[in-house]
Formats: C-alpha cells, structure tokens, sequence
C-alpha cells in the first residue's frame, strides 16, 4: 500500500508539464537513436549531458531515461525494414523480422514489436516498482562461478539459433569465441593476436560485426542480384496490423520474453542484447513450427523485442538500489546522476523519494505515449519499402558506414564492416548463419572472466567451482537439456535420414 | 558493355578522388602562427568511452572551455587497449596545440609492460593535472574486521583466504593491492575485474574479501554502512568529509603506491607561446569556483599541477612505479602470460 | 565449391591462430593462462572445419541458389574499399557523394539526373544529420 501511495505522488510528480515534456523529448530522441544505426544510447546521453547542466536534476534524468528505454522501442524498426540493427539489441530481431518484411509483413512486426515492447516494458516496470531493493541482493548473489556456469551453458544452447546444420553453427560460435580473444585482455594484461597494431588492441565490437553481416551483407546479396529485383508487396491499410493469427500466435511470447529479459536484465554484462538471445531461441523451442524460425516468425520478432525492454528496466535495478552501472548505458546514466549531484546507491530511495518515484512513474508514463507515437510511425516506415531497391540500397550502405565510424571514430573499423559484410554475403551463400558467431563474441569474454575469477575465488579447483550451489544447478540444467536434445536427435536420426 | 562503363566509372572516380585529396592536403599545409592561437576548435581525445570517470571531467572542462580558452573543444573517445590507441593517435598528432588528450597513470604504466608505439612519458608532455584518485582499500561492511591490523592478522593465519579485486591486471588498482600485501608480507590472491562495478558487486556478494578501488566507487555505500574502508593510498587523508576517517596506509605504517591523476596532455614540442597560453588557460577553467562544484559533484576532489609540476610528477611516478612493478612481480606475472 | 573453399578458410585460420595461440601460456586446469581459451576455441574450430570438410565430400547438397551476378560484386567491393581509401583526404561530403552516385549507377538506374540529385541530396540530409545535430566529428 505504501508503495501504491509513493507510486501515486510519483505520477504526480511526472505529470508536471516540465516533467513530462521532458520525458517526450527523451522518449523522441531515443526513438530516433534506436533507428539510427551505430548511434547508441551511451553516446546519445553524453551527447545531451552538457544541454542538461542548466536544468533542474528530476526533469534532466526523466529525459535520460526516456532517451535510454526508447531506443530500445526504435531499434527493431531498421531491423525489420532494412536489416541493419538499430542498436546491439535488435540483432536478433533481424532473424525474423526482415524474412517478415520480405514476405509483406513488415507492419504486422513493426507492431508486434511495438506493442511487446510496451507490455514487456511494463512488466520490467512492475518488478522495479515492487521488488527493486530483494532483486538487487539477489543479483550479488551471482558471483564469477555462476557467471562461467551461464555463459558455457548459454553458449551451448543460443549456438544453433537458426539454420539447418547444427555442426555449421557451432563452427561459427566457436569462431566467434575467437575473434572475442583479439585485444587487450586485462584479464592478463597483454595484447593477444594483434600483431601490434593498436587498432587491433580494442577488440571487436559486436555493433560492428552485426552491421557488416547483416547491413552491408544483405546489400550486397540484393545488389548483385541478378534476377529481376524481388517486388516487395504493397502493402495495403489492413495489411498494416497484425492478422488474428498473428495476435494469438505472438501473445504469450511477449509475456514470456518480458519475464525472461527481465531476470537476464539484471545481471552485468550485456544484458539486453543476450536477454533477446534467449528469449528467441526459447520461443523456437516452445512454437510448434520451428522450422519457421529464421523465414518470418513472428514469435521470432515478438518474444525477442519484449525481453530487451524488460531487460532495460531490470537494468535499472542494480543502478537505482545498488549505484552500480552493470552495463554501458547505465554507465553513463550514472554520469547523468552524478553531474546532476545525486548519487544512486541503497540511500536513493530514502533521500531523494520524490526524484525515485518521480522517475519510475515517468517509465510507466514514457511507455504508454512511446507506444501511441509508434503506432502511427509504422505506416509511415513501411511506406519507406516502397523505395526501389537500388535507391534504398546504396542509402543503406551509407547509413550502415556512418553508423559503423560513429561508434569508435575509426576509419579501421570502416575496414572490417566491409569485409564482414562480404563474408557475411558468402557464408548466408552457403548454408552459414552469422549469428552463432556474433553468440560466441558476446558470451567468450564473459567465459574467460568467469573461469579464471571463479578459480581463483574457489582456490583452483574446478571441482568446487561447479559444485557451487547456484552454479551446479545452472549446469546440471544445461547438462540435462543436452541429453535430452542428443536422446531425441538419435530417436530421429534412427526414424529418418538427416540432413547434416 | 555494362562492364566497359563500370570501368570508366571506377577509373573517373579513382582521378576524381585523387584530384579533391591533392587539394585538401595543400590547404592543410598552410601553418597557422602560433601568436594567433587559438583560430579554431581544439581536438581532446579522451582514452575511455563514453561515460565514467575521466569521460565526465572531460566534459566539464569541454563545458569550460569556451569562455576561457577563446575556442571550444571537441571530444572524441577513442577507448580501448588500456588507452594506448588514444595517446598513440595524440603522440602521432602535429604538436600545434590543436590536438591535445586526457591522460593518467596509464601512461607510464603501459611502457612498462611491454613494448608500446611511443614511450608516452617522453612522447607526451602535460598541461594540467586537473584531480588525483588514490586507490581505497575497502571491505564489506558486515566483516569481522575493525581496522588493518585486524585484516593482516587474519591473512596471516589464514593464509590464502583473503583475496583482493581489483581492475585489470596492470591497472593501478592491481599496483596498490600487490604493494599492500608486499609492504605487510602477506600473501593475497589477486582477481580481476572487468569494470568498477563488477569488482564492487562481487565485494557485496561476498564473493571476494576486500578490493582496491577508487573512492567514487564505494562513496554511496560507505555512507550507508553497507562497505567499509579499511586504508586509503594517499600521502596525506582524504578531505571529501565521507573519507577524512578513512586512514592512509603511510599512518598505518605500509608503504603502498595507487594514485591515478587526471590531466590534459599533449604531444611534445608544443611551440612555447601556445604552451603558455593552454596551461593559462586550464589553470584559469581548474580553478574556477563552478568547476571546483561541478568536480565535487562526480565524487573528486581538484588537485591542480601546472606543466612543470605535472611533469615532475611524471618522473617521479616513472622512477617509482618501475621498480614497484618489478618488485612486486607483477611484471612476471604479465610476463608469464606469454612464452 | 565454395563452401568447401569456406570450410578451407576457417581450418586454415584456426590453424595459424592455434600457431599465435602456442605463443601464450595455457597454464593448468587450475589457473588457467592467457593462452587457455584460445587454444581450446582454436582446437574446436579446427576440429569442427574437419568433421565437416569430411562430411562434406560425402554428401551433395543440392540447393538452388540465387543467381550471382559476380561483376558487380567486384565492383561493388571495390566501390567499398574506395570510401574508405578516399574518407579521410577528401572528407565525408564528397566520398559519400561519390560512393552515393557509384551505387546508384551500378543498380541501374535510369538517366543521369535524378541519381545525381537523389545522391547530392540524401548527402545532404546524412551530412546534416550526422554532422550538425549529432556532433559526429566525421573526416
């Protein structure tokens, strides 16, 4: 009840005009830096810190944050329409959503998307509002031995995303596994496999693997198509929204990616875009046609583009409960905190209630209208496909190279977008998926950290690692998941011939 | 056909492109007098990425800036490679007062672990120290432990039990821990973390006993009880009033070394007058009293050094911290990471 | 064809990053070194482009695939590198205006015209965007 009443005086504290305009310009200006490529929100945040000196602390952050959730709701768009992920986050959502748009359906996904960011959105808003401080003790709970549990386990299971060849796949995350070894590792404080140069020393980043492979990958393919270019149906007002079908097929995948993205969201590292992972490879092996993932399924797009907006507002557990940035944006959202004079941490709620509620009813608020201004948007974006392709083309090459130099500044990684992109275009021409490998780039890092922190911390033995109570059970449901998948792969394999 | 006019385009663009390039590079020639300086926005590249740290005073002083140095700056991140990319980039840059970069104690820490493009300390020179972090060594707050002596007595008996976070094998944080255990003859297992908040997470989950940290990580918290400092290693106690308690390891009787600075650099043989001019400059943006605010509001404290004193520091901080890596092994430790 | 040429790829990859990877120090189960990952993810790599390579010469897959017009691959990698090579000494405006009309005229487009103004516009419009609202300091 108290909660309900502080929540109450929150809205009211939202609802002030200055509030609220505040949180419509975050929320357009994060709608913006989710569909523009490259352009993340860390870098749009710091971007908007030095206009922000001059206003009062509860509107500045309203604004911030609403920067920081909308781009989550934009980012599936490019995804969708173009194949270029607008943020990290969204890649996964080129799997699917784009077969959609080939297939017409480009509004039916841009909806879903809308709408499952929204209920995921409020479902990652209700555990914040209800269960912020328990979750967060929670979340410390998980130490580097659970994190090596998860990222072996989830390596093992997010590496045959989609695709027909399960070995190809893995071929591919281990790949990635390997590009993620390049840099310097300050793990053990050396350059590895840079040959000294220090471009090289950053590493890879996945914003640009995915931008090669995917963007620059599929101009390619359609640019050098030969056949007359693929008509994109037109597509007509009622073809706009989804069909009933459509509604009933991707409800429960909304539901279940908020509540996945929401418990992933609150461990460190990059959350929202492994949150989105998750979620579709469990709605794959929930839906009962998944051979339809990866050719337009709209689960694929629904479960996915919910859990990275739940994952956002678990983000904001650890920060808002704990003080502490889990990942990049929440980073420079402590920046924001900081510059504004108030720090988050255990004593936030207590000493600034007003500016805690204020901000979390602002969320609540910030969904609603992000949702009644993307709704029309969609018309709009799906008349962009009406372009011809080899005008849209060439444009989405530019917007991808942009985007790619914005992220470092780097004209070397220009580089590697192009050669990605070229490989991209080759692999897809042979049965790979580049997805296993962007899987493998995420989670190798957090594998090698967890492994050599947890050693340490349970004394060099490997033993008492894994028999960590929380550790061994996350293995030990890995472990039966894998025998289980082997028991049914034999069974098949002994009812009919496969195809490697 | 097609492939002829493909061609011909290829080979216009090539001639095109060839002719624009010539132009631009001979209007870049044209020197600009240093009395004039500055005539244009001046580039400072900061090693880390967005957010963080040395990000914010970064753009507190780009805040500042134009009111006091006549030009404003333009930040460009360059993170990565425990900022060598960034200082190679302002090392290489023309030394004409339009390139200049953040910089810390990396900057002597990285020539000492292998070989980097340019030895920075002489490759660079600094204008301004703008604040110095000293590393705190904190426990959670529930530990059985009331000061030092209660932790080293422990260790002592327990050998191994106690293992200490930090960030990044090489980092400061790594040099402030292994002095520590070398100055007090004990033995702590180092484990490394990915960022701050990674290493303070794992101190609240009990997952490791005590990290060497700067003391913008913990402030919160040691307000609220939930983290307690044990030491902190700087010459003299810290003055921010949540951290005047908290002692140094010289009081305590241990010689530990872990003190990061933030300062604006650029690369060497900057012409005299522009030199004058940026140290005047960021002396005058340091010591502003809104600055000295905005500073405080990120949890630092300002330290100002001018050029002179910065490089002193330098040299010092060179001298010391070779033998310090070399003696407390983390050299090898490095070192045997290859073969 | 070329998958087997792929498949040849990554074993020859694995293999010269397994070389680069003897280079570090694997350590023990225990501490596990520098070299521990990389050695294990090169060694799968390699042991996975073998299994395949094997299957591969056993089986015939059979897919119809898209047909490639290959000459303008060429160029368009070529148009791609260019960017690159041209960015930083004639600036962003007129490489992406080059790149911009190079593209267009490569995906056919009809006249001389329109894709003139069509590129010198969108750059206009990218230029602006990037440059002047987002503080991108591009080359």
């Amino acid at each position: 009840m108290d909660i309900l009443n502080m929540l109450l005086q929150g809205f009211a504290i939202s609802l002030i005009p200055t509030n609220l305009l505040a949180c419509i310009i975050g929320i357009l200006i994060g709608t913006l830096v989710g569909v523009l490529p490259g352009v993340d929100t860390v870098s749009a945040i710091a971007l908007l810190l030095p206009f922000s000196y001059g206003m009062a602390s509860t509107p500045a952050l309203i604004m911030f944050a609403g920067i920081y959730y909308g781009s989550k709701y934009g980012g599936s768009t490019t995804s969708i329409l173009i194949n270029v992920p607008g943020e990290p986050a969204s890649v996964v959502t080129c799997l699917d959503g784009y077969p959609m748009g080939q297939k017409g359906r480009a509004g039916a996904a841009l909806t879903v998307s809308a709408i499952g960011s929204f209920i995921a959105g409020t479902i990652g808003l209700i555990g914040l509002t209800l269960l912020a401080p328990p979750l967060a003790q929670a979340a410390l709970a998980f130490g580097p031995p659970e994190y090596f549990s998860f990222a072996l386990v989830g390596l093992i299971f997010l590496s045959k995303l989609t695709g027909t060849s399960a070995l190809k796949s893995a071929l591919m995350a281990s790949i990635g596994v390997m590009l993620s070894t390049i840099g310097l590792d300050s793990l053990s404080g050396i350059s590895r496999f840079t040959f000294g140069m220090d471009e090289l020393d950053r590493g890879f980043n996945l914003s640009i693997l995915a931008m090669g492979f995917f963007g620059i990958g599929e101009v390619i393919t359609t640019m050098t198509n030969v056949k007359s270019k693929p008509k994109i149906p037109s597509v007509k007002l009622q073809d706009l929204y989804p069909t009933k079908e459509e509604w009933q097929r991707s409800t429960v995948p909304m539901f279940r990616g908020g509540i996945v993205g929401f418990l992933v969201g609150l461990l460190p590292g990059p959350a929202s875009t492994l949150s989105s992972f998750i979620s579709y490879r469990l709605e794959k092996r929930c839906s009962n046609n998944p051979d339809e993932f990866g050719h337009g399924a709209i689960e694929g797009v629904a479960g996915p583009e919910a859990a990275n907006n739940s994952a956002i507002s678990a983000t904001m557990i650890p920060l808002l409960s704990l003080g502490l940035p889990f990942c990049g944006a929440t980073a420079i959202f402590l920046s924001a905190f900081m510059i504004h004079g108030i720090t988050p941490g255990p004593s936030l709620i207590v000493q600034h209630p007003e500016l805690f509620w204020g901000l979390i009813a602002s969320m609540y608020v910030g969904n609603v209208l992000l949702l009644i201004i993307n709704l029309p948007l969609i018309g709009i974006f799906v008349q962009m496909l009406k372009t011809p392709l080899n005008i849209l083309m060439p444009l989405v090459a530019v917007v991808t190279l942009t985007g790619a130099y914005y992220i470092n500044n780097s004209i070397f990684d220009l580089m590697w977008v192009i050669l990605f992109g070229f490989l991209g275009f080759l692999l897809q021409r042979v049965g790979f998926e580049p997805s296993p490998l962007l899987i493998g780039l995420v989670l190798g890092p957090e594998l090698e950290w967890g492994l050599t922190q947890g050693l340490i911390i349970s004394n060099g033995s490997i033993w008492s690692l894994i028999t960590r109570p929380l550790a061994g059970t996350i293995l030990a449901l890995g472990a039966i998941v894998v025998l289980y998948n082997i028991i049914c792969f034999t069974i098949n394999n002994s009812k009919k011939e496969t195809n490697y | 056909m097609e492939k002829k006019f493909l061609t011909l385009l290829s080979l216009c663009l090539f001639i095109l492109s060839i002719m624009l390039g010539g132009c631009t590079t001979m209007e870049n020639k044209t020197v600009s007098t240093a009395k004039k300086y500055p005539e244009k926005p001046i580039t400072l590249i900061v090693p880390v990425g967005v957010g963080g740290g040395m990000d914010s005073v970064a753009r507190l002083l780009e805040k500042a800036a134009p009111a006091q140095l006549g030009q404003p700056l333009v930040i460009i991140n360059k993170p990565g490679g425990a900022g060598t990319i960034a200082w190679n980039d302002l090392a290489s840059a023309t030394p004409d007062g339009y390139t200049l970069g953040m910089s810390g104690v990396e900057v002597i820490l990285q020539t000492l672990y292998g070989p980097t493009k340019y030895h920075y300390p002489t490759a660079l020179q600094p204008l301004a120290q703008i604040s110095t972090l000293s590393m705190v060594m904190a426990i959670k707050g529930d530990q059985p432990w009331e000061t030092l002596e209660d932790l080293n007595q422990y260790a002592k008996q327990h050998p191994g039990q106690i293992k200490f976070g930090h960030v990044g094998v090489g980092s400061i944080s790594h040099v402030a821990g292994e002095t520590f255990a070398k100055s007090s003859n004990i033995h702590l297992e180092q484990v490394p973390f990915q960022s701050p908040a990674a290493a303070v997470a794992s101190l609240l989950g009990g997952h490791v006993q005590t990290i060497f940290i700067n003391p913008t990580s913990v402030k919160e918290h040691l307000k609220n009880g939930t983290i307690r400092t044990l030491a902190v290693a700087s010459e003299q106690r810290l003055t921010d009033p949540d951290f005047t308690n908290t002692p140094t390891f010289k009081e305590l009787g241990f010689d530990v070394i872990g003190s990061n600075w933030y300062e604006v650099s650029a690369p060497k043989d900057l012409p005299i007058e522009v030199t004058y001019k940026l140290s005047e400059g960021f002396k005058k943006i340091i010591n502003d009293p809104e600055f000295k605010k905005d500073i405080e509001k990120l949890g630092l404290q300002v330290t100002y050094l001018g050029p002179k004193e910065s490089q002193e520091k330098w040299l010092m901080a060179n001298q010391k911290l070779t033998k310090t890596v070399q003696e407390t092994g983390i050299l090898d430790t490095i070192k045997a990471q290859r073969k | 064809m070329l998958e087997k040429m792929i498949i040849f790829l990554c074993l020859f990859g694995s293999m010269a990053y397994l070389y680069l990877a003897h280079g570090l120090t694997f350590g023990t189960l225990g501490s596990p070194k520098s070299g521990f990952l990389p050695t294990l993810a090169g060694t799968i790599t390699l042991v996975f482009s073998l299994i395949l390579l094997c299957r591969q010469s056993h089986f015939r897959e059979k897919k119809a695939q898209l047909p490639v017009d290959w000459t303008k691959f060429l160029f368009i990698i070529i148009g791609l590198l260019f960017y690159i090579i041209i960015l930083n000494s004639i600036g962003y405006f007129f490489a992406t205006f080059i790149l911009l009309f190079y593209f267009f005229k490569l995906g056919d487009t009809v006249g001389w015209v329109f894709p003139l103004v069509i590129s010198l516009c969108s750059c206009a419009v990218f230029y602006l965007l990037f440059s002047y609202y987002l503080k991108v300091t591009l080359p």
